[in-house]
């Protein structure tokens, strides 16, 4: 599945080789993990497990940050 | 460990209500929906608020604010929490990251009516990165002079009492990592949420000090605060953010370490590091701009008197 996906400002074409897409498949295809990332959803934050489709607007939030 | 979907709000479930949750905290076996996250993280903030006894709602509270997540989340908290709180942004002249920071900070102010003040470095003395290039000097190690400076300075002639800055728990755990890999105990000996006013310095805080990074932003997205998303260009390769991955990498396996390194060093080790009161360096007042300094000239006035060669 072909997803585009709002990252750090910027839309980001990410490509998961599966049929179903779990929020967790584009933390792990971004290199990020659940401890300091999380998926939003169509403006909602979604659980790790949460199923996505390529209609939905995706954005993922990486809180770390240079401090 | 992560959230299932279809797991129930702990707060809700005990009300005989059947919310959903959408953040799970593991550090603090919590599962919450978004109205008792919210909630939750204000309460956290007044306690460690009140447990550090950082200010009251008589004091008149200045926030540190970049545009960033944790600075907008904590300015939104303390008002809702209603304290008496402005804002002090300070342009650092870092190209489009300064000008969208500027942005989203000046509309976040006029959306929580409530005043802020901007310092123009370039006005002031320069921009970061011109600083950066006539000084043989880190960016960040000039940035973090200056915005000290400022925000003491500004402080204290727009009649604030106190400065509170958006330090949150993985900032705190990631600098007290790096000062213990060195046992640079000087700055041990100061990394405290609370830096009483003295001479001339202005009490700074930190209430966000027992807030993680990731529930400082779950906390801007659920309240729809519009934040700088993407990184200063001068942050890359920071050895903060190694630190950060590193801890995160800990965190996962063993939830709740990083809470327990930095509150385990509050309660244990700060107090054994302060015990017997060795000698202060002597504070002096710059005999430029008057302002508190171990020198005869601080460092900001000694960077500008450096840019003025540069420039003749």
């Amino acid at each position: 599945m072909v997803l585009k996906v709002k990252y750090r400002g910027k839309i980001q074409t990410v490509n998961i080789e599966k049929e179903k897409v779990k929020a967790e498949d584009i933390l792990k295809a971004l290199g990020l993990s659940s401890e300091y990332a999380f998926v939003v959803k169509n403006g909602e934050v979604v659980p790790e497990d949460e199923v996505i489709s390529e209609e939905d607007e995706i954005k993922v939030v990486n809180a770390i940050s240079g401090g | 460990m992560r959230l299932k979907k279809g797991t129930r709000c702990t707060i809700c479930k005990s009300k005989k209500l059947n919310n959903k949750a959408v953040v799970f905290l593991p550090h603090h076996r919590l599962a919450l929906c978004k109205e008792h996250f919210i909630s939750w993280f204000e309460n956290r903030v007044e306690k460690t608020i009140k447990e550090f006894k950082m200010f009251s709602k008589n004091d008149t509270v200045l926030v540190a604010v970049s545009g960033g997540k944790d600075s907008l989340s904590l300015w939104n908290a303390l008002v809702k929490l209603g304290y008496n709180a402005d804002g002090l942004y300070i342009d650092l002249g870092i190209g489009e990251y300064s000008k969208d920071s500027k942005i989203l900070s000046l509309d976040f102010s006029k959306k929580i009516g409530r005043k802020l003040h901007i310092v123009d470095l370039k006005i002031e003395i320069e921009t970061i990165p011109v600083i950066k290039e006539s000084v043989n000097k880190p960016a960040c190690s000039a940035c973090g002079s200056v915005k000290r400076y400022y925000m003491n300075k500004m402080a204290k002639e727009l009649g604030y009492s106190v400065i509170a800055t958006g330090h949150n728990l993985d900032d705190e755990v990631a600098v007290l990592f790096g000062n213990t890999l060195g046992w640079d105990i000087d700055y041990l000996k100061r990394q405290y949420p609370v830096l009483e006013e003295e001479e001339g310095f202005i009490k700074k805080v930190k209430p966000l000090c027992k807030i993680t990074e990731k529930e400082s932003a779950l906390y801007a997205v659920f309240n729809n605060i519009e934040y700088i998303e993407y990184e200063c260009p001068f942050s890359e390769g920071a050895s903060s953010i190694r630190y950060k991955e590193i801890w995160s990498k800990l965190e996962e396996q063993s939830p709740g370490s990083k809470l327990r390194f930095y509150t385990g060093f509050l309660k244990k080790m700060y107090p054994l590091l302060n015990k017997e009161n060795s000698k202060k360096d002597d504070l002096k007042k710059c005999i430029i701009c008057g302002e508190p300094s171990f020198h005869e000239i601080c460092s900001v006035c000694k960077l500008k008197q450096k840019i003025q060669k540069v420039k003749v």
